[in-house]
């Protein structure tokens, strides 16, 4: 199942990047086809990545919005 | 004196008083009538002047007892000749009409009767004989219950007593009784042994208890008096009576005497159904024996439970009379009874002079107290008010106090929430460029292991037998080889193997 959470993505990328630092002989279609996987997940999660700190950008903006100063005196 | 005359003036006295029904004494007392039978006075001007026959007298009795003193007064009528009368006119009577006759005839005749009691005995009804002491003449007797009851005197053989009654032949044995009518104690001793008997008895019923005792009303105006007209106490009691506005209701009663009691009581009841405040009993001083009516059971009743207070003034002696004792007040004389109604009425008048003195001095005081405490108040106030005052800056002071430690508070959080937020930005924010660097790194490894590059570069992968050939070991002359670049694949021969030189 393909992983939409960033953090699942991420650990995926692990793996692939152990398997080939494992890889005694490496499998040249295999490891293609490992690299071809890597780049796509690599390019989601800035996708991914790119969405959250907009996200976040909204957020902080709404937050800054919201903060209307308090009076100095009540009097 | 003559004896004769005196025992004459006696016998017609004693007619005289059953005629006008009024006691001995009412007709002539004793000196008067021992005068008149010394000195057998002929005029008008001698018998006035014998002590206590005055005008009145002379006019009613003077001819009647100068009749006497001549010897002239016939005290029987003689009955008529019988020669002079004729058969025909004769009236012939039953033994029981002629009875009946001599019995109405006896009927008038009231007596006083002294002796002393003997065979007595109750059938219902009492029945007994009085003997003379000084002769053994004896008088029998008969009482009805109802009589006996309201005389409430303990009867018994050897009592010396007085009894008031007629003469009555009985029809069925033709002897003459005396119908008593009431009993009266004779003798000091009999009398007080009598008086301390019905006090205890009357006293253990709780005749006397103070708790009975009703106060006289505050302002009594309608009273309701009994005693004896011709007593002198009255007069006392209405000379001595103030001028309260009083309704006095007399009701004449003697006071003395064997009808005494009866009267009494009729009296009593009589107003008791009357609109009075108080009822009043006088009598004046007398001794045990003459009060003896005060000392009757049935007259002591009869004031138990009364609807008004009940005040009596009877002058006594050692023994208070059982009336008295019975009674809501007792004073000893009528003077002293009006002093007792008097009093609130009199302290009522002189509370009026009080209060008619010292009422406007009263309300003088009252509007300078009134004065006084609005002024007190009035400074109180403005005191109060100066407290407020104060108490209101201070509060004041303490409120803005309050408040700008509050705004300061504020503040200080606004400053702590704005760093921690900025914080949480930048934590999170260096935690998205970690993971880009991540990324980034991730890439390079990736383009690092990528194989296509290094054929690109102009690296070849040797393969034998399909596996990649990493040792000249794994070659034999003229082994066919593989060779993988980065557009397509080579055949050839390893025609010669060289070992590098270690």
């Amino acid at each position: 199942m393909e992983p939409t959470n960033l953090t699942e993505i991420l650990k995926e990328l692990e793996k692939i990047n152990s398997w080939f630092d494992q890889q005694q002989e490496i499998d040249v279609e295999q490891g293609l086809e490992k690299i071809r996987e890597g780049i796509r997940l690599v390019k989601a999660s800035r996708i991914r990545l790119k969405e959250i700190e907009n996200e976040f950008e909204e957020i902080k903006k709404e937050l800054v919005e919201d903060n209307t100063p308090l009076p100095n005196d009540i009097n | 004196m003559s004896n004769d005359l005196a025992q004459r003036l006696r016998v017609w006295r004693q007619q005289k008083s059953l005629d006008e029904k009024v006691e001995l004494y009412m007709i002539m007392q004793n000196v008067t009538l021992e005068e008149i039978a010394e000195k057998k006075p002929k005029t008008k001007a001698e018998f006035i002047d014998i002590k206590g026959f005055g005008e009145k007298k002379y006019s009613k009795y003077g001819l009647e007892i100068l009749s006497l003193i001549n010897d002239e007064w016939e005290p029987i009528s003689l009955f008529t000749p019988y020669e002079s009368k004729d058969t025909s006119e004769r009236e012939i009577l039953t033994v029981s009409d002629f009875l009946d006759k001599v019995n109405a005839t006896l009927k008038p005749i009231q007596v006083f009767v002294q002796g002393e009691i003997t065979g007595f005995k109750i059938q219902k009804h009492l029945y007994f004989s009085l003997k003379d002491k000084r002769d053994e003449s004896v008088l029998q007797c008969f009482m009805w219950e109802k009589d006996f009851e309201m005389t409430q005197i303990e009867l018994q053989d050897g009592l010396e007593v007085i009894l008031y009654g007629y003469p009555e032949i009985y029809k069925l044995s033709g002897k003459m009784t005396l119908r008593v009518a009431s009993i009266e104690l004779v003798g000091e001793g009999a009398l007080k042994k009598a008086y301390d008997a019905l006090k205890k008895k009357l006293d253990a019923e709780g005749c006397f208890d103070i708790a009975r005792k009703k106060l006289l009303p505050a302002y009594p105006v309608r009273l309701g008096v009994i005693t004896s007209k011709q007593g002198a106490v009255i007069n006392d009691l209405y000379t001595n009576l103030g001028k309260f506005g009083y309704k006095i209701t007399l009701y004449d009663s003697r006071v003395e005497g064997a009808l005494a009691v009866r009267e009494l009581v009729k009296a009593i009841r009589y107003f008791r159904s009357k609109p009075i405040d108080l009822l009043i009993v006088i009598r004046g001083g007398g001794s045990l024996e003459s009060l003896q009516a005060f000392n009757n059971e049935t007259l002591v009743k009869s004031i138990l439970d009364y609807p008004v207070p009940v005040i009596c003034g009877i002058g006594h002696d050692k023994d208070v009379p059982l009336f008295c004792l019975a009674a809501d007040m007792s004073v000893s004389t009528p003077t002293a009874v009006a002093r007792e109604i008097n009093r609130t009425w009199e302290i009522a008048i002189q509370r009026l002079d009080f209060y008619q003195t010292h009422l406007m001095s009263q309300f003088t005081n009252s509007i300078h107290r009134t004065r006084e405490i609005s002024e007190k108040t009035v400074n109180w106030s403005m005191i109060y008010h100066q407290k407020l005052k104060h108490t209101d800056s201070s509060l004041q002071k303490l409120i803005s106090h309050f408040l700008s430690i509050i705004s300061t508070t504020i503040r200080h959080c606004e400053k702590d929430l704005k760093i921690s937020s900025d914080l949480l930005w930048k934590h999170f924010k260096s935690s998205l460029e970690t993971i880009g660097n991540k990324l980034t790194q991730f890439e390079k490894e990736l383009q690092n292991n990528n194989p296509e590059r290094q054929l690109k570069l102009g690296y070849s992968l040797l393969f034998s037998k399909n596996r990649i050939v990493k040792s000249v070991n794994q070659l034999q002359p003229n082994d066919p080889i593989q060779i993988q670049l980065s557009d397509g694949n080579v055949h050839a021969k390893a025609e010669e193997i060289i070992k590098k030189e270690t």
